[in-house]
């Protein structure tokens, strides 16, 4: 039995296979924080809302924040700030150990594989130096009695999506901390680009220009106390809101803040494919590869209304060194990448007792 | 009799090597049948023909954790410029002279979407009596006459009054009739100018019959919290301005009306 664990900024997701059929639990990243009065707990009991203490308040974790924060006049806060656990917050780091544990169920057997991402990206070494938090995620799921494998969201994205090309192709994923690109070739990665711009970036930009009030700086730097960014990080979900519920591109709605939205969107664009065809030229196995490559995008960031035709103007802009076909949008499949992880998880799987046995 | 004999001994044989080979089995063909059974569910994984059912997550209830949240603190982004103290000087003039700084803490504009011309009507007779009761009154300066430009972006409500002789008053009721350059605001949203109050008027109108000062006058624009009366020190200085006044023109009087004391005693 194996698993897959979909760690991210926005949201954290788990998929299994239970005999015939694929059992997921999905969750937001975020968290609440509302008085602790017994008034408070009393009507979280009659609500049916499960909630934790702290020393000074009662938490709310998951869903149960994100639907309820606003009733209780409290701010819902994200767990992670560009894809990091926020430094010297101990709180967080209970909460975010307590998500994993009620997402992903205990394993059935020993040295089960769970196939994971990270936040913001993951190093295709998966060497340890390249994240602090790897350790912390490792140590997470080992706990639950699972054996991790590291994959990037990208890779998993081919590997649910390109069958049909032998997972062989580009994958892109336009996350909320960040975006990445993949070439693979039979699902083995060749190249790999990524860039820090994702929603978080761009709902940051956009406070900017809206001149919101909370934002102190682009990046949060080192020094900047938790109390500062648990405040731009809850002015900013605002704005992620705003953004998320937009339904028509700016051509159609002529609004300003759609086109603000779509401009961002493009330079965001821009810099991966960028960074992408810079790597696609110092690879030689690239040009190698048989041509047009299929190339699929997932993420979260391509809801955004008008992000096919944005997409498409930046690669006819910027012009792959390789013949690629339209990029194919998976807007309808949350579980893509979840799925990818699985497969990636299964294919280790099924390699290992032949192995052992050879 | 021999024939059978042998059949027997090479069926006893058999199933010895039967029970042997099922006993010592290799586990090779296992490993095979594993891999058959994963190979079936990772085709049908990539396949995506596995139903997919949502789980519902049990957060934890009641459980205890260590440690205190974060406060959330409000962090402003700091001020471009601080916008100078608003001071009556000893000769009562009050404003800011040179520069009309935005202000700090003035809503910020979203973005407009449409460069529509729109209509900006003030209530300048409203805002005048407003005025009147806010600042001290106008003086005469030695210098000439100037108008300091407001930042663009700001509604100019500053240029609708006029501090100083009546001769500034048609400048600012030109620049009113302006609409205001680039103002951010809705489509929907209009400013209604209605004309001065009579009463306004007609004060203008006794200050154009008097007679002009000889020196030439300047206007100062006052700062926008001046506008909206929102400066209590001007308040407070012209209160005391006018008792110091009121002090003065006792203590020339009182002379006189001892003198008269006096007179009238003598007499």
């Amino acid at each position: 039995m194996t698993a897959a664990l979909e760690l991210g900024s926005s949201s954290i997701r788990s998929l299994r296979r239970e005999d015939d059929v694929l059992k997921s639990r999905t969750s937001r990243c975020v968290y609440a924080v509302l008085p602790d009065s017994p008034a408070h707990q009393r009507l979280l009991e009659q609500c049916g809302r499960q909630f934790t203490t702290c020393e000074d308040g009662i938490l709310l974790l998951g869903d149960g924040a994100y639907e309820n924060a606003e009733l209780f006049k409290s701010p819902c806060l994200p767990l992670m700030v560009g894809g990091r656990i926020p430094k010297g917050n101990p709180l967080v780091r209970q909460l975010i150990s307590s998500l994993v544990e009620v997402i992903l169920p205990i394993a059935g057997s020993r040295n089960e594989i769970c196939a994971l991402t990270l936040p913001g990206g993951a190093a295709l070494d998966s060497s340890s130096e390249a994240r602090a938090d790897l350790e912390f995620y490792v140590r997470l799921v080992k706990l639950q009695g699972y054996e991790p494998k590291l994959v990037p969201a990208s890779q998993a994205l081919i590997l649910a999506e390109l069958v049909d090309s032998a997972f062989t192709g580009i994958g892109i994923v336009f996350g909320a901390s960040g975006c990445e690109a993949i070439l693979a070739h039979r699902g083995n990665p060749i190249c790999h680009a990524a860039s820090d711009h994702g929603g978080e970036w761009i709902d940051r930009q956009l406070a900017k220009k809206l001149n919101a009030p909370s934002v102190v700086s682009d990046d949060f730097p080192a020094d900047t106390p938790a109390a500062d960014q648990s405040f731009v990080r809850e002015s900013l979900l605002s704005i992620t809101r705003r953004r998320e519920k937009l339904t028509s591109a700016a051509t159609i709605s002529g609004d300003a803040f759609t086109k603000h939205v779509e401009a961002l969107i493009q330079e965001t664009i821009f810099e991966l494919c960028d960074a992408l065809s810079g790597e696609l030229i110092r690879s030689r196995r690239a040009k190698e590869l048989p041509s047009p490559l299929p190339i699929v995008c997932g993420g979260g960031l391509i809801q955004t209304p008008g992000f096919g035709s944005i997409l498409a103007s930046v690669l006819q802009e910027v012009k792959l060194p390789i013949e690629t076909l339209r990029p194919r949008l998976i807007t309808r499949a949350d579980h893509s990448i979840a799925r990818g992880l699985l497969i990636s998880a299964e294919l280790e799987a099924t390699s290992r007792p032949a192995g052992r046995a050879a | 009799m021999i024939s059978i004999l042998t059949v027997g001994f090479l069926g006893a044989v058999a199933a010895c090597f039967l029970i042997y080979s099922i006993a010592h089995e290799n586990p090779a063909p296992r490993v095979a049948q594993i891999d058959t059974s994963g190979r079936y569910w990772l085709d049908r994984l990539i396949e995506n023909d596995i139903p997919i059912e949502e789980e519902a997550v049990n957060y934890p209830h009641r459980t205890q954790l260590f440690g205190k949240p974060a406060p959330i603190q409000r962090v402003d982004a700091a001020h471009r410029s601080v916008s100078r103290p608003h001071f009556s000087t000893p000769g009562g003039k009050s404003g800011v002279l040179k520069e009309n700084p935005a202000m700090p803490d003035a809503p910020s504009p979203e973005i407009s979407d449409s460069g529509q011309k729109r209509i900006v009507r003030i209530h300048k007779g409203g805002l005048a009596r407003q005025q009147a009761a806010a600042v001290p009154a106008p003086h005469s300066v030695g210098t000439k006459p100037q108008r300091t430009q407001p930042e663009p972006g700001i509604f100019d409500f500053a240029a609708t009054v006029v501090f100083g002789d009546t001769g500034q008053s048609s400048n600012a009721a030109s620049a009113v009739e302006e609409p205001a350059p680039k103002t951010p605001a809705k489509p929907t949203r209009q400013f209604r100018l209605d004309a001065g109050h009579k009463a306004t008027e007609a004060i203008a109108h006794a200050e154009a019959v008097r007679p002009a000062p000889t020196r030439k006058t300047v206007s100062v624009q006052p700062s926008r919290v001046v506008v909206q009366g929102a400066n209590l020190l001007d308040r407070i200085l012209s209160s005391v301005d006018h008792e110091q006044n009121a002090a003065r023109s006792k203590a020339i009087s009182r002379p006189h009306d001892d003198r008269q004391s006096d007179e009238r005693g003598n007499s």
